[in-house]
């Protein structure tokens, strides 16, 4: 997560103060006399707080307080989701039996029933996908999302939930958490591939758009048939059918790689005539009289 | 056979039109000698106008295809850069050119400075550079919103804000700028004129006023003010060299040379075109170019009011500089106090300009991460992991 993206505000008030100081210098006689300006400070203040944070993250219950710090870590903050968008609650005030007021809808601690309809209310096809898995109806929606992706310090996927120590382990052999590990890389690995290459190109001023078009497209036909179904042969199909398709993407790489090679060529070329040209007038240069 | 050919063209051209005459002006000043101590800190200029007409030649040319609306302007430079022949490089020569353009203005003024060049009798030849330091500065305010990304829309935006500050005719102003409340097509339209209409047409007027003035007086000499200057003949018996061939070919070499450090920097590190302007969602990470940074940056310090006119009198302290510093001494080693100021300044630009540079952002330092705000002091964030080995699996907020 990068530092600007996670605080918004303070970008906003850095675009004003940046162009506050280009414009400074065009309306320089103006401005020198100018008093109605306005407190760079406004804009700090005009930022959205969350009391849930404010509040929580003072708590002497380390309970209590904990949950703000590894939400901080999360993903869901870059992504704008508080605390109330799980467990309800008033986030606008710092009264607690106001922030708790069950009328504003607030749970408290989740039902763990229906954790997973809260996570599918943005991650809808993961909940899809669940419900009907060994996990979900079947399994008596256990283990639910919190279980493997935690309940705060939510992170990006990663291949290693699926065989967490002393959690799957209780019900299912190693070797089957690594067939399934081995087919989720196989199956997204490329997409990170095809990612990577495509930012790599796009820095050097070529257009993508088409790389990372397929690439999203492969990783919603995973999400959508593949993740969270917890049943091999579904999964193997799917990835089969991505790997039809991966073949393709990487080519579209390559020519955008050679694109780029056939660039930096020219331009060397470009680089190297023009430095003949100065090599050759510096020697004509010395050759005048009284060089 | 082509020398009489030659010949009889020049007579024949020469009996209508006495090219002869200014043919003459142009090698007298063309041979003109310069003093000895020239070196190849006096090509900068030079320079600065070589990019001016870089900039020329690639600006008509993307004019072919750029079109000056916000419902096209984005899509017109995608279109440029993506599908035109040699777009990319267009685009990027222009974006570049004007980036190297300021910075060799910027080195100039400061060779200027430091050799005295702005005394007495050359304070128009200062005068017409600095208004062509505004110019510049202008095409590079001007040309940001073109490209009608993000950026450029928001940044504009706020930019324009400060008109509004001003006493009883800010309302106006920020109008005027502006065509309207907010930035729109009429925006567009208006910064397009100024850029390729209004600023162009200043540029090379000041120029040639410029360049007049210095052949006119000649380039400064390293004697102090109240020494007389030496007459061309004086000149030459002083070691002064013709301008032409000899100066020439110098900043003919130092032209080449940064031409091809500019491809360089175009193929490897070339220059993005970021997201279409959306006027319902600001971006983050907004921050001026690294021309406007340390103004940018100085002003996060002091109170509004206070860091404007302060930087207001600054710049009016370097517009007058000629008027207000009479001391005779040319040479740096000669005026302690004007060079350790000038050292001083340039320094503190720097300095502002990194802080500018990292501050919102974050960098890892012994293994602990750092927070830099936006006065750009650290704030150790603890440790940061590595995200993320397979993509991102959606769900609302992520793509």
């Amino acid at each position: 997560m990068s530092g600007p993206a996670a605080y918004p505000a303070r970008a906003s008030l850095q675009a004003r103060t940046a162009l506050q100081a280009r414009a400074a210098l065009f309306l320089l006689p103006l401005l020198i006399l100018s008093w109605n300006t306005t407190d760079s400070a406004e804009a700090q203040q005009s930022a959205a707080t969350n009391n849930c944070v404010s509040c929580h993250a003072g708590l002497d219950d380390e309970d209590m307080s904990l949950p703000v710090a590894e939400w901080q870590r999360s993903a869901h903050l870059p992504a704008d989701i508080y605390c109330q968008d799980c467990h309800g609650g008033n986030a606008a005030t710092m009264v607690e039996d106001e922030a708790h007021d069950v009328e504003m809808d607030f749970v408290g601690l989740p039902d763990p029933y229906v954790v997973h309809e809260l996570c599918g209310e943005c991650h809808q096809a993961q909940m899809t996908n669940y419900v009907p898995s060994p996990h979900g109806l079947e399994g008596d929606f256990w283990p639910n999302c919190v279980d493997c992706h935690s309940n705060h310090e939510i992170v990006q996927p990663q291949a290693s939930l699926i065989s967490i120590p002393d959690n799957c382990e209780d019900c299912h052999e190693q070797a089957i958490m690594d067939d399934y590990i081995a087919l989720t890389d196989r199956g997204l690995e490329p997409i990170v591939e095809f990612r990577q290459a495509a930012e790599e190109i796009r820095s050097a001023g070529v257009p993508v758009d088409l790389i990372l078009t397929q690439a999203t497209l492969a990783r919603d036909a995973y999400v959508e048939r593949a993740s969270h179904v917890f049943v091999l042969e579904k999964m193997v199909a799917v990835v089969d059918s991505l790997e039809q398709v991966y073949p393709s993407i990487r080519k579209e790489v390559e020519t955008a790689r050679t694109e780029v090679d056939t660039r930096r060529r020219f331009g060397w070329m470009f680089i190297g005539l023009f430095l003949v040209a100065a090599g050759v007038i510096w020697l004509y240069r010395r050759s005048l009289p009284g060089a | 056979m082509i020398r009489r050919l030659s010949n009889e063209v020049y007579n024949w051209l020469d009996d209508r039109t006495e090219i002869s005459v200014i043919i003459e002006f142009c090698h007298r000043q063309l041979t003109k000698p310069v003093p000895r101590h020239l070196n190849w800190l006096f090509s900068f200029g030079t320079v600065t106008l070589m990019f001016f007409l870089s900039q020329a030649v690639s600006g008509v040319f993307l004019m072919i295809y750029y079109e000056a609306s916000a419902d096209t302007a984005y899509e017109s430079v995608k279109y440029i850069m993506e599908q035109v022949r040699f777009g990319w490089l267009m685009r990027q020569v222009h974006t570049y050119g004007a980036n190297f353009m300021i910075a060799f203005l910027l080195l100039h003024s400061v060779r200027v400075f430091f050799y005295g060049g702005y005394k007495k009798p050359r304070e128009l030849t200062w005068l017409f550079g600095f208004g062509l330091l505004v110019v510049t500065l202008a095409f590079g305010f001007t040309g940001y919103l073109l490209p009608w990304d993000q950026l450029s829309y928001w940044g504009t935006t706020v930019g324009t804000e400060i008109a509004a500050a001003t006493p009883l005719i800010g309302e106006y102003l920020l109008i005027l700028m502006r065509g309207g409340e907010i930035i729109s097509d009429v925006t567009l339209t208006r910064f397009f004129v100024l850029h390729v209409v209004l600023l162009p047409w200043a540029f090379i007027a000041l120029v040639t006023v410029h360049l007049v003035l210095i052949r006119y007086k000649g380039i400064s000499p390293l004697e102090g003010t109240d020494v007389p200057e030496k007459t061309p003949e004086e000149l030459t018996k002083a070691g002064g060299k013709p301008f032409y061939p000899q100066h020439v070919m110098k900043e003919a070499i130092v032209v080449l040379l940064v031409l091809a450090s500019m491809i360089f920097m175009i193929i490897y590190y070339p220059l993005p075109l970021h997201e279409k302007a959306d006027p319902f969602n600001t971006p983050v990470g907004v921050k001026p170019e690294w021309y406007f940074l340390s103004s940018y940056q100085a002003l996060k310090y002091l109170p509004k009011t206070i860091g404007i006119i302060g930087s207001g009198l600054v710049v009016l302290a370097i517009l007058l500089l000629p008027f207000w510093d009479r001391t005779p001494a040319r040479t740096p080693a000669r005026r302690p106090l004007a060079t350790s100021l000038g050292i001083l300044f340039i320094v503190l630009n720097i300095a502002l300009a990194l802080l500018g540079k990292i501050s919102e952002t974050e960098m890892t330092f012994m293994g602990t991460r750092y927070h830099f705000d936006i006065y750009g002091w650290p704030h150790a964030i603890g440790t940061v992991e590595e995200p993320a080995v397979l993509p991102d699996m959606g769900g609302e907020g992520t793509e």
